[in-house]
């Protein structure tokens, strides 16, 4: 009995479950309603990131006399697309850490000692999606702010990468990257490029005396050595001026015997020292160069090689 | 009237001509920059037998001739053998070249005494011949070693990146370790989340517990590690949040969006099976094709040789 009610109940099942399937097959598109369906997509804000501190957290280090090409990198999320993150407006900063980020990238004339804003990405790719990697290249002068020994005032503090993005829709997000440390640059250079002292005869010293511009064209402050790497030779026979035969000094006046004798071993010129440039406009020192032929000298043409070394000042 | 003019035209023209050639021949040529960057090296934490390298580097403003360097030390007589340059102390820096790398490397015998020891690396520019005295530039790098016997840990982790992976591939994450203490260091632990690219849903977490390089005492170093994870990462972006820990804390994190290519987009051996994976059908049809060449071939020469033993 029990068996039979339960294959009654069985083959009804079945039977209601096939006439449901053939009604749904059937009727189905008969009994569908139509439903018309809208969606508003808002804009949301990008989300930046970036990679690393400045020159990809490395340690900058600058090129002497000129700029440096230094590089920031982030990533920019956009869940509107890339569209949105093509037209969308961003301004970038490099900056010495103790500066406020805000103060760099508002900035309309940025000084270049510790501040360089830039209006847009060097470079920039949205692959498809919605996140886009861009690179902002800044030009840095030789003597932006070093922030690596324990004697600076920004001893520390590195530079930083700012940025802020606006989309089209007005939004827009800022933020900074982690510090990159800014290396000490101790570079200097001559005008000219070399001494002529002119034809002297024996005993006779030059007049007046002959100028060489030395200029600090690193970031630190720097002192002086001089010496003869090679002292002047020449004439027939072959002989060699004896190197004290050249003195320098500081003062244009000076006459020879009061100056400083040049030796073959670097001296460092006490007192002298020219402060870091704090703009592209030269700092440099004269110093001012007498030679005096010593009596028995042969004739001819002399030539030798002085050496001006550059000493940071820590 | 026109004649005249013409006469006044040429002595203008000589009278210019000459005040020109005056003015180069006496315009002064300045010297190329030369510098170093960083000037100093303060290694103050060494002991004995430990070995410390740092790079400064050379540069110059106008590189458009091979350039000539010359470095010396002046130093302790005693400290002399313990440092070198990977240059050597004569060395060429090539045309063109702005920045150029020299690595100082210090190495404190093992059994030295505790000792502070100052002096100079001179460089110095050797150029060519300008005139009476030529004046050439140098540059030093002051030199302050304290060898003790204390320990000294400092470590930073300045970059962590995330590169690009193929689909199929597991997490991977860049670290700059930068270890400028006296004893070898190396994280303890990390942790990896993987989220979607929206940010919203995490997808796997990984953990390493050990497996970590260990940075050598003032060593520099770049490595990849690995997030071994179930879940396979196909096309697209993701959001990764790692944290390396040291000693039980958290001393670095980054948190950011990277991309899962195509597979073979990175490797070559993925370009194969990716080509395989989607053209099949005609690497099947160039082995069957084979196979009835190979076949055609093998029966050929069967008959060949039953022809030549009848």
């Amino acid at each position: 009995m029990d068996k039979k009610l339960i294959q009654i109940l069985v083959v009804t099942a079945l039977a209601t479950a096939a006439f449901l399937l053939v009604a749904q097959t059937v009727f189905g598109t008969a009994t569908t309603t139509s439903v018309t369906s809208s969606a508003t997509v808002t804009t949301t804000a990008p989300i930046v990131s970036f990679v690393s501190g400045p020159n990809g957290g490395t340690a900058i280090s600058l090129n002497a006399n000129t700029t440096t090409p230094i590089s920031v990198a982030v990533t920019v999320t956009d869940y509107n697309g890339c569209t949105d993150f093509n037209n969308s407006t961003e301004t970038i900063a490099l900056f010495r850490g103790d500066i406020a980020s805000s103060s760099c990238l508002t900035s309309s004339t940025p000084n270049p000692l510790f501040c360089y804003v830039a209006s847009a990405f060097s470079t920039s790719t949205c692959p498809g999606g919605f996140t886009a990697n861009a690179t902002t290249t800044f030009s840095m002068y030789y003597f932006a702010s070093p922030t690596d020994n324990a004697s600076y005032t920004y001893n520390g503090k590195g530079w930083q990468g700012a940025i802020t993005v606006t989309n089209p829709a007005k939004l827009s997000v800022s933020t900074t990257s982690a510090t990159t440390t800014l290396n000490s640059l101790e570079a200097i250079s001559s005008t000219p490029s070399s001494i002529a002292y002119g034809t002297l005869a024996p005993a006779q010293v030059n007049s007046p005396s002959v100028t060489t511009t030395i200029s600090d064209v690193g970031n630190t402050s720097t002192t002086f050595q001089f010496s003869a790497t090679q002292s002047l030779t020449g004439g027939v026979p072959t002989t060699t001026l004896v190197t004290s035969s050249q003195q320098y000094a500081t003062s244009s006046g000076f006459t020879y015997g009061t100056g400083y004798a040049l030796s073959s071993t670097p001296v460092t010129l006490n007192g002298v020292s020219i402060a870091a440039p704090i703009s592209t406009t030269t700092v440099s020192t004269n110093i001012f160069w007498l030679l005096q032929v010593p009596t028995g000298t042969p004739t001819g043409t002399y030539n030798g090689t002085n050496l001006f070394t550059g000493q940071s000042v820590n | 009237m026109k004649h005249s003019f013409r006469k006044f035209s040429r002595l203008f023209f000589i009278a210019f001509a000459f005040a020109a050639i005056l003015l180069l021949g006496s315009a002064e040529r300045s010297l190329a920059a030369f510098g170093i960057s960083p000037p100093f090296i303060n290694a103050d934490h060494l002991v004995p037998g430990v070995t410390y390298s740092q790079t400064v580097y050379l540069v110059q403003d106008q590189p458009d001739q091979n350039l000539e360097i010359r470095a010396a030390l002046s130093v302790p007589d005693h400290i002399k053998p313990w440092i070198s340059f990977d240059t050597g102390n004569d060395f060429i820096i090539p045309q063109g070249t702005r920045q150029f790398p020299v690595q100082i490397t210090i190495t404190v015998p093992k059994g030295e005494s505790l000792g502070k020891y100052t002096g100079n690396v001179s460089f110095q520019s050797v150029p060519g011949k300008t005139g009476q005295v030529t004046i050439a530039l140098g540059v030093n790098v002051s030199l302050s070693l304290t060898v003790g016997n204390d320990i000294y840990e400092k470590y930073s982790v300045p970059l962590i990146a995330f590169p690009d992976i193929e689909e199929g591939w597991n997490p991977k994450v860049a670290v700059r370790f930068e270890n400028d203490g006296n004893i070898p260091e190396s994280f303890d632990a990390a942790t990896f989340d993987l989220y979607d690219e929206y940010d919203a849903v995490r997808l796997a977490f990984a953990e390493k517990q050990s497996g970590f390089p260990i940075t050598p005492p003032f060593v520099t170093s770049n490595y990849v590690i690995e997030f071994p994870t179930s879940f396979h990462l196909g096309v697209g972006d993701y959001w990764a949040v790692v944290n390396f820990y040291k000693d039980n804390q958290a001393v670095a994190s980054q948190k950011t969006v990277f991309h899962v290519l195509p597979a073979g987009s990175l490797s070559p051996t993925g370009l194969l099976l990716s080509s395989l994976k989607t053209y099949w059908y005609y690497y099947l049809v160039g082995l069957i094709v084979l196979l009835l060449i190979g076949r055609r071939l093998w029966i050929f020469r069967l008959r060949k040789k039953r022809a030549v033993v009848e």
